[in-house]
């Protein structure tokens, strides 16, 4: 069974959220400015407890912030 | 990418696979020159060279780890992308070193299998090399894994 990927709408979302940096959002997270950047390529998937820290950064849901695509 | 903009893992790595190859040059200087594997059991000096290399290869290493290490009131320098580039990075480590070692030692085996032996030069050589080795494959591993991983635009 194919993996599937996941995206995510980091970069839009801090736009949208007065143009948080990536840095701001890390400490946030709790997680490295890397961590964050390397989520908006699409170039690491996080863990779950990652992804609940970065909905609640934003205020939001997990699926707000993260879409599967199988 | 300036050092500052680079997460902790990947200038650890960076001056890791700088100081263990210095390190790895040093010692192997220090092997090959003055008469090679054969003369080196009767070569204190020599013995000695190559201590040094490696102490300054773990004393080099330590202090970067020192410098870089978290402080107080300082975000997260790791998070659980460093934790797995750094796994990942460690299990091909584990394959290069033991393929290294296999291939060192078949191709002694192979090279002396008619003298009935191996200059005893050569474990040293073995193992000292393999530390070496195993340094700068984790160092070289972390920093394309952490490109691969993006984060760097």
């Amino acid at each position: 069974m194919s993996e599937g990927t996941i995206r995510s709408h980091i970069r839009r979302l801090r736009f949208e959220n007065d143009e948080m940096t990536q840095q701001e959002l890390a400490e946030r997270a709790g997680c490295t400015r890397q961590t964050i950047g390397a989520l908006e390529q699409g170039g690491y998937v996080p863990s779950l407890a990652l992804a609940f820290r970065i909905a609640r950064a934003f205020g939001l849901g997990v699926e707000d912030v993260f879409e599967y695509e199988p | 990418m300036t050092p500052g903009e680079m997460s902790r893992t990947r200038l650890r790595a960076w001056l890791a696979a700088g100081i263990w190859t210095l390190a790895g040059v040093g010692f192997a200087v220090t092997f090959f020159a003055g008469g090679g594997p054969g003369t080196l059991p009767e070569d204190s000096p020599r013995h000695l060279t190559g201590a040094v290399a490696l102490a300054f290869g773990f004393l080099a290493y330590w202090l970067v780890l020192w410098m870089t290490r978290q402080r107080g009131g300082e975000g997260p320098v790791a998070d659980e992308r460093d934790t797995q580039i750094l796994a990942r990075a460690n299990q091909a480590t584990l394959v290069v070193v033991l393929l290294g070692i296999f291939g060192l030692s078949i191709g002694l085996w192979v090279a002396y299998e008619g003298e009935g032996g191996v200059p005893a030069g050569w474990m040293w050589f073995l193992a000292y090399g393999s530390v070496v080795l195993a340094f700068v494959t984790s160092a070289v591993a972390t920093l394309i894994l952490d490109g691969r991983m993006g984060g760097y635009e």
